[in-house]
This record gives C-alpha cells, sequence and structure tokens, in this order.
C-alpha cells in the first residue's frame, strides 16, 4: 500500500521539479504544476481507498523513509487515513479549480513559485498527519505554517494582506510553533535520542498535565479556538481563495490531528481534559459564528464561519474524549461522540472548501466579495448557484445534506452524554445551527438572489474546469450526507482502537440508516435516522404536487410596490440590513469581542515590539563589543613590530589575557573581583552570542 | 392484525395532517370572534379559503426557480416532519424517530418561506423572511433547553419514547412549559405572527405569492403548526395513560387522546391571540431572550436530578 503513498510524495516533488524549467510562462507552469498535484492526490485518495480494509481491521500501515542522513517513520492508522481523505478530496478540487482561477492574479506573475509553495504545502500536511516521529512532525509543521504564510501574502500589494499575514506569521509562532518546540524539548531531554522521539516510544512515558496544556495552546491557536482566533477571520480571506479553501478545509484540520494524536494517544484521555476541549469548542462555536452573522464580506464571512464550524468540531472531540476517559459503557458512547467531532472535520474540509471555492468563483467573475454590492447572480450563474446552495444547506446542517449528519451526531453525543455540562454545549451548538443558517441564507441570497445589480449583469457562468472541481466536492457533500455508512466506519476507528470496546452493539449504519444506542437509554429509545427514506418522502410529496400544481410561470409581472415607482436596487435588503435587530440586541457580545480582538493584537504588537526591541539592543550591545575588539585590534597591528595574519587575528586576545594576567598578578589574593570578572566576561560571551 | 392495524392508523394520519390543519384553524377564528364579541365566518371558512386559492392561477413576480419550488418544499417538508410521529402507537413513515431530525425537517418549511422572501427584490418580501429567521433564532436555545431537560430525565431523544420513559421532577415540569413556548412561538401564533403580518408587511412573503402557490403554501404553514402541537399534545397525553394503553385498542385510546389534547390545545391557542397584539420583532427577541435565560436554572436542575 506504501507504495501508493510514495507516489503522491514523488508526484509532488516532481511537480515542484517541473515548473522549474517552465518559470517564463506563467499559465503553462501553473497548469502544468497542477496537473501533478491533481495526479498526487487522486494517488493520495487511492492510497486511502486501499489501506481502508486494513486499517477498518484496526491494523495500522507502518512504513520508513530512510534519506541516509535521517529516516523517517510513518505510521498510518484510521486517524491518519481520516485527514488523508480530507487532503486527497480538496487537493484534487482545488488542482482542477485553480488552473483558470489562478488567471486572476496573473499580474503578480511567478507561477511556479506558486505552484511550488502550493505542492510544498500540501505535502507537508500530508507528512504531518503520516508521520510517527515528534521531531519530524514539528519539522513539517514549521514548513507548512511557513508555506501557508507565503500562499497567504500572494496580493501583497494589498496594505491589509500583508498585515493579516504578519499577524498570523507572529502569533503562528509565538502560539503554535513555540509551545510545540518546548514540547518537543521537554520529551526530546526525557528520552535523549531522535529515535526516542517515536509516538510509541513518547505513549509509553508518563507525562504531567504541563503537555495536556502545551499541546493545547499549540494546537488551538492553529485550529482558531477562541480566544486564539484573532488572526484566522483576517489571514484566510486574505489569500487566493483557492489556498483559503485550503487553509480552512485543511490545514486547520491538522491541528485537531495533532490534538488527538497527541493527547489520546501519546497522552491519555483524561475527563478534565475533555470538558475543557469540549467548553473552548463550545466557546468558539458560539462566539465565532455570532461574529460571522454581521459579516458583509464574502470571504471573511466564510472565515469567521471555520471559526464558528471549528467549535462543533472540538466540541464533538471534546465530549468523546471526556467520555471515554470515564470509562464503562461510557467509552463506546464516546467514541462515537469522537466519531461525530470527526465526521463534521471531514464535512466541513469539504463544504467549507466548497463555499470558497463559490466564493473565489463570484470573485473571479464580479471582482468583488462585498454581499451588499452583489445581486441576481443565480439567473447568471446556475451552477455556481446550485452549488453554493448545496454548500450553504450543508453548512446549515439541513437534511439530507452531510453537515446535517455529523452535526445531529454531535447532538447524539452531547444530549445523551447525561452530563449537565455537555447538554448544554449541546443546547448552545443547536443554537447556533440556526445562527449559521442565518448567515447562509444570507449568504445565499444576497449574491445570488434577486435581480442582478449593476456590478453583476455581465456576469457569466466560470469556466468548465472550475465548475468541475466544485461539482467534485457538491457531490461529496451528498454522497457523506445520504449514505452515511461510506464514512461512518472509518471515523470510528480512532475510538475503536483508543477504547478498544466493540461499538457494533451501539453504533450501526447500514447503507444508509444510522443507529444509536446510549448507555442507560429504555428500550425502544435507540434514535435512529435513513437519509433516503427522507429524501424519498419529500421527493413523491413534490412531485405529486408538482403535477396537481403543475409549476408553469404564464404570466408574469414586476413585483408589487404598493403603486410606488421605485427602483430595484432600492427595493431589496442589503446584506448590512439583514437580521438588524438580532444583532442589536448581542451588540454587547460584538463589542467585548472588539475589546478583546484589540487586547489581543496589542498582545501580539507588543510581543512583537519587545522581541525587536530587545534584538536591537543586544545587536547595538555587540557592535559596540566588536568595534572595542577590533579597535584594540587595529591599535596592535598599526603599532606592533611584526604583523603575521594569524598574529593579527589572535593578537587582541593574547594581548587581553596578558593583560587580564598581569593585573590578576596584582590582585591574586582578591578572589571576589576575580570571580566578578570571570562572571562579566562570560555574560559578555553570552550577549554576543545571543546577538548573532 | 399487526399489519392492519398499522395501515388503519397511518391512513388515519395521514388524513389527519392533510386534512385537520384548515378545520382548526377555523374553530381558532370562530373562538377569536366569539371572544371579541364578532359573529366570524363559518368553521369551514379556512377549507373554503384554500379551495379557491388552489383554483386560481398564480401570478408570478419571477422566473427565479428557487422561489417557485419554494411552496412545494415548504409542504412536502411539513407534512414529512408531521408523519415522523406518533399516532396512537404508530409511526407512518419512520425514516426517523429522533425529536431533532423532526425539527430540522420542520424547519425546511421556514427556510422555504426565507428563500422564497429574499430571491426577489421586494422589501416587503424580504422583511418578512428576515423576521421569520430571527424568531426561529431567539427560539432555538429555549428549544433546545427544553429537548435537553428530556434528555437527561428519559435518556432517549426519540419522540415516540420521551413521553413513554419520562419520569415527572419538577425540571420536567418546567421543560414542558418551555416546550409549550416554543412550540407557540415557532408557529407564529399572535404575538409572534410578525414573519406574515398582514396589515403591517402585506403578509411578508406571501405578498409576492398568488393562486395555487399561495394556497399551497398557506396550508403548509398550517400543516407546520399541526405537527409542532401534535409533538406537545403526545407529549402531554401519553404519560398519563402510558400504563394502561396496552394493544390496538390502547393504540386507539392514545390517539384519541392526543387528539382530544390538540382540541384543546389549540382553543386554549385562540383565547390567547384573541386577547394580545402583534408584538414588535425586537420586543420578542428581548422576550425569548430572557426566557432562555431563565431556562438555564431548568437545566441546572435537571442535571441536579430534580
Amino acid at each position: 500500500m506504501e507504495e501508493l503513498f510514495t507516489l503522491t510524495v514523488i508526484l509532488y516533488f516532481l511537480s515542484i521539479l517541473a515548473v522549474l524549467p517552465l518559470r517564463k510562462n506563467y499559465r503553462v507552469s501553473i497548469r502544468a504544476g497542477h496537473v501533478l498535484t491533481g495526479l498526487a492526490s487522486i494517488s493520495l485518495l487511492a492510497f486511502t481507498i486501499g489501506a481502508l480494509p486494513e486499517v477498518l481491521k484496526g491494523k495500522a500501515i507502518e512504513f520508513t523513509y530512510n534519506l541516509g542522513v535521517a529516516k523517517i517513520p510513518f505510521h498510518v492508522d484510521g486517524l491518519s487515513l481520516i485527514l488523508c481523505l480530507v487532503l486527497g478530496s480538496l487537493g484534487l478540487a482545488t488542482s482542477i479549480y485553480s488552473p483558470r482561477y489562478m488567471e486572476f492574479y496573473e499580474r503578480f506573475g511567478r507561477g511556479w513559485l506558486y505552484v511550488v509553495l502550493y505542492s510544498t504545502f500540501v505535502l507537508s500536511m500530508v507528512l504531518i498527519v503520516t508521520t510517527s516521529n515528534l521531531l519530524w512532525f514539528v519539522f513539517f509543521w514549521e514548513v507548512m505554517t511557513f508555506t501557508s504564510y507565503v500562499l497567504m501574502v500572494w496580493e501583497n500589494d494589498e496594505e491589509y494582506v500583508r498585515k493579516a499575514g504578519w499577524k498570523y506569521f507572529v502569533t503562528m509562532h509565538v502560539a503554535s510553533t513555540l509551545p510545540l518546540i518546548i514540547a518537543l524539548a521537554m520529551l526530546y531531554a526525557k528520552t535523549g535520542s531522535i529515535d526516542g522521539l517515536n509516538f510509541d516510544n513518547l505513549a509509553t512515558l508518563h507525562l504531567g498535565s504541563l503537555y495536556y496544556i502545551l499541546f493545547l495552546i499549540g494546537f488551538g491557536s492553529k485550529a482558531g479556538v477562541v480566544p486564539l482566533h484573532f488572526w484566522l477571520p483576517d489571514a484566510h480571506p486574505a489569500a487566493p481563495s483557492n489556498v483559503s479553501a485550503l487553509l480552512s478545509g485543511a490545514m486547520i484540520k491538522v491541528a485537531v490531528y495533532g490534538l488527538i494524536r497527541m493527547t489520546c494517544f501519546i497522552l491519555r484521555p483524561t475527563e478534565t481534559f475533555g470538558y475543557a476541549v469540549a467548553i473552548l469548542g463550545t466557546i468558539t462555536l458560539t462566539v465565532g459564528t455570532l461574529y460571522a452573522l454581521k459579516q458583509t464580506d464574502a470571504k471573511k464571512l466564510l472565515a469567521y464561519h471555520s471559526v464558528g464550524q471549528m467549535g462543533y468540531i472540538w466540541l464533538g472531540v471534546g465530549a468523546g474524549i471526556a467520555l471515554m476517559a470515564k470509562g464503562g459503557p461510557w467509552a463506546a458512547f464516546g467514541a462515537i461522540a469522537m466519531a461525530a467531532g470527526l465526521y463534521h472535520l471531514v464535512n466541513h474540509a469539504i463544504f467549507k472548501g466548497l463555499l470558497f471555492l463559490s466564493a473565489g468563483s463570484v470573485l473571479y467573475r464580479t471582482h468583488t466579495r462585498e454581499l451588499n454590492i452583489l445581486g441576481g447572480l443565480a439567473e447568471l450563474m446556475p451552477l455556481t448557484a446550485l452549488f453554493t446552495f448545496i454548500a450553504a444547506m450543508s453548512i446549515a446542517g439541513e437534511p439530507p445534506f452531510n453537515g446535517f449528519m455529523s452535526k445531529w451526531m454531535i447532538y447524539q453525543g452531547t444530549f445523551l452524554s447525561g452530563n449537565g455540562l455537555l447538554v448544554f454545549c449541546g443546547v448552545m451548538a443547536l443554537f447556533i445551527s440556526a445562527a449559521t443558517l442565518a448567515s447562509f441564507v444570507k449568504f445565499y441570497t444576497t449574491a445570488f438572489g434577486g435581480v442582478p445589480t449593476a456590478l453583476t449583469e455581465n456576469a457569466e457562468e466560470v469556466p468548465a474546469s472550475m465548475l468541475l472541481g466544485k461539482g467534485f466536492l457538491a457531490a461529496l457533500c451528498l454522497l457523506f450526507g445520504l449514505i452515511p455508512s461510506s464514512i461512518i466506519p472509518l471515523l470510528l476507528a480512532p475510538g475503536k482502537t483508543l477504547t478498544g470496546v466493540d461499538l457494533s452493539g451501539w453504533i450501526s449504519t447500514k447503507y444508509w440508516l444510522v443507529t444509536i444506542r446510549a448507555p442507560r437509554m429504555p428500550s425502544g429509545g435507540e434514535t435512529y435516522f435513513n437519509p433516503w427514506l427522507l429524501v424519498g418522502v419529500l421527493g413523491v410529496l413534490v412531485v405529486a404536487m408538482l403535477i396537481s400544481y403543475p409549476n408553469r410561470p404564464k404570466r408574469v409581472v414586476k413585483v408589487w410596490t404598493t403603486g410606488e415607482p421605485v427602483k430595484h436596487e432600492h427595493y431589496k435588503l442589503r446584506a448590512m440590513h439583514y437580521y438588524g435587530p438580532f444583532e442589536e440586541y448581542i451588540h454587547g457580545l460584538y463589542h467585548s469581542g472588539e475589546a478583546l480582538s484589540d487586547w489581543g493584537s496589542s498582545v501580539c504588537s507588543t510581543t512583537v515590539k519587545g522581541y525587536l526591541t530587545l534584538g536591537r539592543t543586544l545587536l547595538r550591545w555587540a557592535e559596540k563589543v566588536e568595534r572595542s575588539v577590533s579597535s584594540a585590534g587595529r591599535w596592535y597591528v598599526e603599532n606592533g613590530k611584526e604583523v603575521y595574519l594569524d598574529e593579527a587575528v589572535a593578537s587582541p586576545f593574547i594581548q587581553l589575557i596578558t593583560g587580564l594576567g598581569i593585573g590578576l598578578e596584582e590582585v591574586s589574593l582578591n578572589y571576589d573581583l576575580l570571580l566578578v570578572i570571570a562572571a562579566a566576561v562570560l555574560g559578555l560571551i553570552i550577549l554576543i552570542l545571543v546577538g548573532w | 392484525m399487526e399489519g392492519y392495524e398499522r395501515i388503519t392508523f397511518s391512513f388515519i394520519a395521514v388524513c389527519l395532517i392533510l386534512f385537520l390543519p384548515p378545520l382548526l384553524d377555523g374553530i381558532a377564528r370562530k373562538i377569536k370572534a366569539k371572544v371579541q364579541l364578532r359573529q366570524g365566518a363559518s368553521i369551514f371558512q379556512t377549507y373554503y379559503d384554500i379551495m379557491t386559492f388552489l383554483s386560481m392561477e398564480p401570478v408570478y413576480p419571477t422566473e427565479r426557480l428557487s422561489f417557485r419550488l419554494a411552496p412545494y418544499i415548504a409542504f412536502a417538508s411539513a407534512v414529512s416532519a408531521a408523519l415522523v410521529l406518533p399516532y396512537g402507537k404508530v409511526i407512518p413513515v419512520s425514516f426517523t424517530g429522533d425529536i431533532f431530525v423532526f425539527l430540522y425537517v420542520l424547519a425546511m418549511v421556514s427556510i422555504a418561506y426565507m428563500i422564497g422572501g429574499f430571491s426577489l427584490n421586494n422589501t416587503y418580501t424580504n422583511t418578512g423572511a428576515n423576521r421569520e429567521m430571527m424568531i426561529m433564532l431567539s427560539i432555538e436555545p429555549v428549544l433546545g433547553v427544553a429537548i435537553g431537560t428530556f434528555a437527561l430525565n428519559a435518556h432517549t431523544l426519540r419522540m415516540g419514547a420521551i413521553p413513554f420513559a419520562v419520569t415527572f421532577t419538577v425540571s420536567v415540569l418546567l421543560a414542558y412549559a418551555l416546550l409549550a413556548y416554543s412550540v407557540y412561538v415557532e408557529g407564529g401564533f399572535i404575538p409572534f405572527d410578525v414573519a406574515e403580518a398582514e396589515q403591517e408587511i402585506l403578509e411578508g412573503t406571501f405578498c409576492e405569492y398568488s393562486g395555487y402557490l399561495l394556497g399551497i403554501f398557506k396550508w403548509a404553514l398550517m400543516i407546520k403548526r399541526f405537527a409542532l402541537l401534535w409533538l406537545l399534545s403526545s407529549f402531554i397525553s401519553i404519560p398519563p395513560i402510558r400504563n394502561v394503553a396496552n394493544g390496538t385498542l390502547g393504540g386507539a385510546l392514545i390517539l384519541i387522546t392526543q387528539l382530544i389534547v390538540l382540541f384543546l390545545l389549540y382553543a386554549g391557542i385562540a383565547v390567547i391571540e384573541s386577547m394580545n397584539a402583534r408584538l414588535r420583532i425586537d420586543h420578542i427577541i428581548r422576550k425569548n431572550a430572557g426566557v432562555f435565560l431563565c431556562s438555564l436554572a431548568v437545566l441546572a436542575l435537571a442535571a441536579l436530578g430534580w
């Protein structure tokens, strides 16, 4: 099986090599690069499907790349495979979509560099979720952070893009990479070798609660969990839409992977930690989505929803960790709750990817993403409208789309947990589901509903390749919604490995029927859902009504304006006016959120400033020392009798030491002074080292 | 015998779902008239209205598919949601037994209303859709707390199983009140009928619908109210008789009790409606938020097992 994985890695490297000779031609280089990344994604998907039977048996695929100087061990289990599926499908969709979309950015040139970064970015994520050594994990993590930063600031002639990118770069290094490196350093100190950092070896250690906190901060900031989310709504919209799709669809999911891998597989799941994750998730989904509600910039709205939906994933995973740690019959139910969180992870990757690609399509044709001035695109871009509608209903959690299935399972996992706190989290999740619906009704109807505006009237459908990329994701939205059994067994694999419990009595999937049992449930109380039957009933009813009351517009007249001569554009609610009274009611939240975000960015900028000041001071000191040493050297050279090269280099130090020796002879009995001088010299050396 | 029972009950259920809601509406109109010392129309007036609408060819303000299909989707969703409720002991089409699926399918009626309203350049339809969404937003957490309390008490989310498994505690009694309040608000009864306010915003989204499209849409809305109240009526009527209702006769007993409670609920609602005036949307949001904050105490009680 690992051959297909190796093929994926090779294809990504090939795409980097292939564009290097094509640097002159922007379009050809991007096209060639994406053909290869598309093939790589297909190969990754093939690997995922091929590895599935093994993984479902509870086995993992293990192999090692021996690079001569270093060995990279890999361990692909159910959890890794879920992320491989996400990266493969999203990678394929963006590879199909991007060649035409990137024409939009032709003025920036450097298509080859884009492909190099894209491939490195996706490949680094693939390697993160498959490697089984912490050192390599952190190394690929940093590669991912760096390449995503450069891709994010692609449109670097815009002030806000540079600012957002900088915010991202600093936040990620302070709040994500730093905690991971501290954890890595501490674990390295414990194990003493690089091989000792292999996950299976780390799992045998007894590690304290500090590691939970380090991983929570490190992965939480990458996942955009409140209060470390402030970088995300600026950063994700700044990138080109295809990259935004990968950032929101895949990159923040890798953080969830990291969280589960580190805190459940290497550390042990604990109840307290589970509740912490669930509560953070609930806060995140509430804050993120309520903020999204008032956005009118299409991509910013989507980015805030990424924060919000991330909250759902954390809630599911957190409830899962807490219940698994509780043990007994709850362990099995915890595995289901975790599977619910992972289900939402996969689904969010798909529909959020699709939504970003749709926002990109609108941007591609209308050159704007401001919902206030868009309108009427359903008439001009019918297929884009259809795909956007599917994605919007998926994220709003409407049956029979995929978002509903995962949200439904998250509700089961929280409401049936028998724990007041988790039930409250579930209540908030239900409420926020309505807020998500509100937001996406707005997103869809402002851009696609109504009559075309002056800005959009000349828009036309996007090219076929872009539609194909989106259509693929839309099909997946339907597949994972209508046939839950296509994915649920895989999603249950991590929980099964962690608990070692047979789940067949608790959850069963038969093609399209899902049945869930919880502990303490009365007989005949298990919940079930059959999406096909729902679609069947709905379909029969709609068709029956359409036959009885055929829908053929014979008389089409203008809308009723109560007799007033009003222009079309003045007779529609703008995006900013949607849900006004509700937003007014919760303005306290927005206000405190803004205060918090100001505080966050001030902390961020103070950190940066502090770091820069420190660096500058150290440099100045180092310069001074250097100058004095070199001037002493120059003095010696100018005044010395015979000068050789080696003597010129070494003489200042010799002179210094001789001088010190003479001085010390005088004070040879004064040990205190000796110590002070020694300490001063040591301090100087450290200062110089740090400064350089 | 099993099969016959199922078919009979399902047939009765389908008849109830399709044809009872207009009658309930007619009775409510009559009660309102009586309370307000008016003569009022016949209790069959709503049937006549619907039939008139259904016989007329609609006039379209747009050819947009989202507008044209909205009434059909609303109708299909309302009927589908009503079909998963228990009638006696029978669920006519059980694609689910879960209360969340029921609520989400029922919410598609509102979504159709909103998509229909927002797909036009018409401030009146837009406003109606906008208000519908805000009502849904503000009532969802209250509904969530009610369901959460039932789940903590009965350890199931299946609508047919909760009334059989629930044990009566303070929190459960309060959860009944919360459920009743949510049903009332979601049903858009006065004073919460701001989304379809006739005099104020020309009936919101309905402003642009006419002929049989309007008829189907109004019918769908009545079925939605029926489904919500049937859920409440099942929750109220099953627990007192759950120990005596055995076999087919027991099923019939439950069905009759459900019907009686439904009529009583509808009559009570009509009385409340007749004595209230429409609220403003910001008042509704404030009121629902207040109820939600109080309801958190109910959840806390339930978590403690009271």
